[in-house]
């Protein structure tokens, strides 16, 4: 699959939830998350304020080994540049622990790629990169290779490059062409990140440049078939629909083998230019004795498709379904389709 | 000399009857962005710095023939 991982921090209630099973990341550190502007791209969902003292405040899960990786965010640099040439955030390509290559975002408002560590040999500059209190969108074409590995970057959805070097040593951690985690550095405070997402150039898509692409949240507004017990309110759907996870405030629960609900959801408020993914997310606990088993529920256009099953624990955690294309078509999400879709809990056991 | 208890309680060790709870599920859709749909400008206008008394001889001004947009 050529989608690895991917977070656009907008589910998260609080950072811990970041650290929950089911989600991407091994490590979490750093400053909090954050709504509302300008800490979060369009003043909506959640951001990550990856500051610190100079540390590897965020690491992903281990996924594929990747020689050509695409690395996907949007950063916002809110404080003053103040023209000095210290590192203030970027990230690390690893193959496992080894930081084979990095790319930086310095004080003085370039960007530079390193043999791995912020610190490290500096392979290639991009100067007048960022301002500061912007938000911009950057894709990353990486490819590891000892003597062709390259680094292309572009901003802002460009069609074209806005800076790349090539010929250059991007395995510098290690012997192996590839990397299979990233690791992110921050230093300073007030370095937001937002929409953090990473594929391969493998399979299906996507594979290649992707464009700006954002993530938008799509909650429950209405009950199409119930079956579960709501903890209050007036209706299931109500229960789970927060934009932002709120725990035992509400809920809905069963001990019901194959109890299912599906719910409606809200709709798209543009059509984009493409669907590069859909992901159905929800957070789940077993409130006593078990074993419990729960997967996610998708219905489209009359075509159910179940996630994976998840044993649950007494604590809530993650379970995140990737949808990359319509389970009723087989071919890449419609507006009209993902608006349609039905999404919905269901009791495995 | 006198007992003294500080405590008296049942430990009951139970297994329950146990329910599975969902307190949030939703789709996470990521889009491209339509980039065709709109630049957005929130104010334009002249300032114009003249000399006093009010006789202005002209305006001077420069224009920058492009930026590349973000979204702040």
């Amino acid at each position: 699959m050529a989608w690895e991982v991917g977070d656009s921090f907008d589910f998260h209630g609080a950072m811990a939830d970041m650290s929950v099973a089911g989600a991407i990341w091994s490590t979490v550190s750093g400053g909090n998350i954050w709504t509302g502007t300008p800490q979060t791209r369009f003043g909506v969902g959640v951001s990550k304020d990856i500051s610190n003292n100079g540390a590897d405040v965020l690491v992903t899960n281990t996924f594929g080994n990747d020689t050509t990786i695409y690395v996907n965010f949007a950063f916002n640099h809110q404080n003053a540049l103040t023209g000095t040439t210290g590192v203030e955030m970027g990230f690390a390509l690893r193959d496992t622990t080894n930081k084979q290559v990095g790319i930086y975002w310095l004080n003085n408002g370039n960007v530079i790629v390193t043999s791995g560590a912020f610190n490290g040999t500096i392979l290639g500059t991009w100067t007048g990169a960022y301002a500061a209190a912007q938000w911009n969108h950057y894709q990353i074409k990486v490819v590891i290779n000892n003597t062709t590995g390259s680094v292309e970057i572009r901003k802002n959805g460009n069609t074209s490059d806005d800076f790349s070097v090539t010929s250059i040593n991007t395995r510098n951690g290690s012997t192996n062409n590839y990397a299979n985690n990233v690791s992110f550095y921050g230093n300073n405070g007030a370095l937001y990140l937002d929409d953090f997402y990473v594929f391969n150039d493998q399979g299906a898509q996507p594979n290649t440049w992707q464009g700006d692409v954002r993530a938008v949240q799509l909650m429950p507004n209405s009950d199409n078939s119930v079956t579960w017990t709501k903890s209050t309110g007036a209706s299931n759907n109500a229960c789970v629909n927060e934009l932002q996870e709120n725990g035992d405030t509400n809920y809905v629960s069963t001990n019901t083998v194959s109890n299912v609900d599906l719910y409606g959801t809200a709709g798209l408020s543009t059509t984009p230019n493409a669907i590069i993914n859909v992901v159905l997310k929800s957070m789940v606990r077993m409130d006593d004795a078990g074993p419990h088993t729960y997967k996610n529920r998708l219905s489209s256009g009359g075509t159910t498709s179940d996630g994976s099953n998840l044993s649950l624990t007494s604590t809530y955690q993650w379970n995140w379904t990737n949808y990359l294309t319509d389970p009723h078509t087989s071919a890449a999400w419609t507006a009209s389709g993902v608006n349609a879709a039905l999404i919905g809990p269901f009791d495995v056991a | 000399m006198a007992l003294r208890v500080t405590q008296v309680g049942k430990e009951v060790w139970v297994q329950n009857p146990s329910n599975i709870r969902v307190t949030q599920i939703g789709a996470e859709v990521w889009i491209a962005n339509n980039n065709n749909s709109n630049i957005r400008m929130t104010q334009i206008g002249l300032e114009v710095w003249r000399s006093t008394p009010a006789a202005a001889f002209g305006i001077t001004y420069q224009v920058t023939n492009s930026i590349n947009l973000t979204s702040t």
